[in-house]
């Protein structure tokens, strides 16, 4: 099935998330900090009467932070009743693909991201990685548990 | 499509069974209350028969709205309640406390046939005890009883009506939404009247213009020519931006000579007959009853609420904007700021209308209260019975919500452990049956509710001994109320040796007390030995609204709710003491602890250090008095709150966010978390 999908870009690698999952793309503008929040929260935005947590997507995928810059976008996602903003290097590009095309990943990858990652489109010349958004959008329980247990048994 | 339909009408059903049910409990509980108190004069009989009449309608009324979605196993036991009521009304039966628990017990039953509906996880209760009971005093079960006069009430909202005959007004001006949203209840009696009595109904454009102005033409004149050549029964402005023009309705015998009005485009209305009405010319899903009440669902006027915040947002940025208008001549600047100020005050009067329109007397809350009390009396073998007062206070209804299961652990309490036993009550000169009040009180944003009772009081130095032994307290300190409460709240203490039905002390107060703060409310207790105790929730009016304090810490703006603040002042850099564990400040002769708020939130301090001038907010918080530190304050706002409600943010200390003018958030602090473990 031909389906509109929404290309972005971390690091150097291109992103797809489905465009119908995608409310709106926005300039980044002011984050507003949350003390506490998990670390890769940046912050809150406020989007058409909703307050949105902005996920880093960089510290998602535990790659080095770098200044947003006028072409860093925030994707805004809408997950069942949830709204998130996630904070990308730059989004611009809207494709039609194949949903049915996606291959899965190939066998021991472990790069950026591994495992928010549902499969990849073959583009002419290059690769988009279909993002799993409801697993990139939940705090990791095991992540957090194990950083508990290092905290508790410092080395 | 048909998916969300099906959704609103279960909705409307849980909605509605709901109110039944509850309606029908209280109404047991009445019944109850006036066959204990055994007097039979004129007025309490018939009184007494209203109660049955309308608890038979009730659950006649159950029996159709269980009909109407399919919950068969509901259908039969209301049916079995309506035949055990009727039974009653006819007098061939008669109340006793065992009728009327098996009545409370399968209304109980109904109640969680009804809940299946909405969890459809939930097993279905078995009702075979329910039918056996009621069957025995139906003696003989009869075929379905009709009751002799229809329920009173709709049951389905006005949209679906199902009067085929008549014409329905709404019909008529159903190509004109506009017009029809903007008619209110006696309008439309006014339209319904000209209908019945057969005249024809016009409606008229009329756009008023500088050149028809200037001719003598106006809305006004307008007005006057149409209300002199039939009845005018309603003039409805049309607003689309810059574009002003009139709606204006009329009623005649005769049909107007519109050659008489130029100026106007007319349309003329026909009748539709009412099943043929476009859904979009009803208000969609409201019902309008006989009372004039409008039955709207929470989450509209929520959006109606962020929509005036959005306004309030703009206002701001309207009013910054001000200051880049140096140049302007002083009149327009002048004129500009009356008309920016009074559109503050308009913005206040409609978030201050629409907040008004959540507000539900406390009695709801207070409701289930006095069922509460009963069983859990009946099961201690104690006499308990509830008094209100001030049930009319009205209270947001989003707050009544959430207070219900902190007033139920309150009320527990005192049945389980204030109101004694019937016989030592009487030994000291007091009425067997003991008295629980509810009192509601309101304090301007304040709501005060009171659970009393007249039992045995709370024993200062029980609770301190009690503590002592918990290793808690050193044995032989003494302690006052506040601090005895503090020790109730806590976790693990109970004074009561054996477990019972009700959950000890400890485990209820602690719950009472942490939802009163959720809420950004508190508990306090009072007591007197031998004659009772009162626990007072304060609570805010409305959690959706909050007057703030907006103050600067390092690069970040945030919101102090201002019921929180007991003072604002400078910081004078002498009055401070610095120690190893903090910084204590002398302020008018008392100390007070201060916490930087950049400190405690981990802000980057800013690029230029510490600002010259800091201020302090010292804070409500129980005997220890804080002040919280902040670089900079910027003034004082009514914002609507935004919860955090995505589980990535689920973070303690955190109220909520607040846009600000500049289009970013601020977060709302709940200050008590940030201070407490000082």
């Amino acid at each position: 099935m031909n389906e509109p999908y929404i290309l972005f870009q971390v690091d150097d690698a291109s992103y797809a998330v489905p465009a119908k999952q995608v409310q709106q793309v926005e300039m980044v503008e002011r984050i507003t900090r949350v003390p506490n929040a998990p670390d890769f929260v940046q912050g809150i935005v406020y989007v058409r009467g909703q307050v949105a947590p902005v996920i880093n997507v960089r510290q998602r995928f535990h790659l080095p932070d770098v200044p947003t810059s006028p072409r860093s976008r925030l994707l805004v996602i809408h997950l069942g009743e949830r709204l998130v903003a996630l904070l990308v290097d730059s989004a611009r590009e809207f494709v039609r693909l194949d949903s049915d095309a996606v291959q899965p990943l190939p066998g021991g990858l472990s790069g950026p991201g591994r495992d928010y990652l549902q499969g990849v489109f073959s583009l002419p010349g290059r690769l988009a990685l279909l993002i799993d958004l409801q697993r990139l959008l939940n705090p990791e329980e095991k992540e957090a548990l194990s950083e508990d247990l290092e905290a508790s048994h410092p080395s | 499509m048909s998916q969300f339909d099906s959704q609103d009408f279960l909705q409307d059903f849980l909605q509605e069974a709901g109110e039944h049910l509850e309606q029908a409990r209280r109404h047991l509980l009445e019944l109850e209350e006036l066959d204990r108190a055994g007097r039979k004069t004129a007025g309490e009989k018939a009184t007494r028969a209203a109660l049955i009449d309308d608890l038979f309608r009730s659950f006649h009324t159950l029996k159709s709205l269980c009909g109407m979605t399919g919950l068969e196993p509901g259908a039969r036991l209301a049916h079995a309640l309506e035949s055990a009521l009727d039974g009653l009304r006819k007098g061939r039966i008669q109340t006793t406390p065992r009728l009327l628990d098996g009545l409370f017990h399968a209304a109980n039953t109904l109640s969680e046939m009804v809940e299946t509906v909405r969890d459809p996880s939930a097993p279905m209760p078995d009702a075979r005890l329910d039918h056996d009971l009621l069957e025995q005093f139906a003696q003989r079960p009869e075929a379905p009883v009709e009751p002799p006069e229809p329920p009173s009430e709709p049951m389905f909202p006005a949209g679906t009506a199902s009067s085929a005959e008549t014409v329905h007004p709404a019909g008529m001006l159903a190509g004109y939404p506009r017009v029809a949203a903007s008619f209110n209840e006696t309008d439309w009696l006014r339209l319904q009247d000209a209908l019945e009595r057969g005249l024809r109904l016009s409606l008229a454009i009329f756009a008023p213009s500088n050149e028809k102005s200037r001719q003598g033409i106006t809305v006004t004149q307008a007005r006057e020519q149409l209300a002199h050549a039939g009845e005018l029964i309603k003039a409805v402005p049309l607003i689309d931006g810059a574009l002003v023009r009139f709606a204006l309705v009329t009623a005649s015998t005769q049909p107007l000579d519109r050659a008489g009005f130029p100026e106007m485009e007319w349309h003329e209305l026909t009748a539709i007959q009412s099943g043929k009405i476009p859904a979009a010319s009803l208000p969609p899903r409201t019902t309008v009853s006989s009372t004039g009440l409008v039955r709207v669902e929470m989450r509209r006027l929520e959006d109606l609420l962020r929509q005036a915040g959005d306004l309030s947002v703009t206002h701001w940025r309207l009013t910054s904007l001000m200051s880049q208008l140096e140049g302007a001549p002083a009149s327009a600047r002048q004129d500009l700021r009356r008309t920016l100020e009074r559109m503050e005050r308009n913005l206040r009067d409609l978030r201050a209308s629409i907040l008004r329109a959540r507000l539900v007397p406390l009695a709801e809350a207070f409701g289930p209260m006095p069922l509460a009390v009963r069983d859990l009396a009946r099961a201690m073998q104690k006499e308990a019975h509830v008094v209100m007062e001030g049930e009319e206070t009205e209270i947001d209804k989003d707050v009544v919500e959430r207070l219900l299961n902190p007033l139920l652990h309150l009320v527990r309490n005192a049945v389980a452990h204030g109101i004694e036993p019937p016989a030592d009550r009487e030994q000291m000169g007091k009425p067997s049956s003991g008295t629980v009040t509810l009192r509601g009180k309101s304090e301007g944003d304040t709501i005060l509710i009171t659970v009393a009772d007249d039992g045995a009081g709370i024993s200062l130095p029980s609770v301190a001994a009690r503590a002592a032994e918990l290793g808690w307290l050193s044995p032989g300190v003494k302690i006052n109320e506040e601090e005895a409460l503090a020790i109730l709240c806590r976790p693990g203490f109970s004074t009561q040796k054996q477990s019972d039905l009700s959950a000890g002390r400890g485990v209820g107060m602690d719950v009472a007390r942490r939802s009163a703060q959720a809420m950004g409310g508190s508990l306090s207790m009072r007591s007197e030995s031998g004659k009772g105790t009162a626990f007072t929730l304060r609570l805010p009016l409305t959690l959706l609204m909050a007057r703030v304090i907006l103050v600067r810490a390092g690069p970040e703006t945030y919101a102090v709710p201002i019921d929180r603040v007991e003072e604002l002042f400078e910081i004078e850099a002498g009055a401070i003491t610095r120690l190893e564990s903090g910084e204590i400040y002398s302020l008018r002769g008392t100390s007070i602890a201060l916490r930087r708020l950049a400190d405690l939130l981990h802000l980057p301090s800013g690029a230029d250090g510490q600002p010259e001038r800091q201020y302090g907010l010292s804070l409500r918080a129980g005997d220890h008095r804080t002040a919280l530190v902040v670089d900079r304050l910027l003034g004082i706002r009514d914002v609507v709150v935004r919860t955090l409600s995505d589980p990535l943010l689920a973070l303690p200390g955190i109220a909520g966010a607040t846009e600000l003018s500049d289009g970013s958030v601020a977060l709302i602090l709940n200050v008590q978390e940030w201070t407490r473990s000082a």
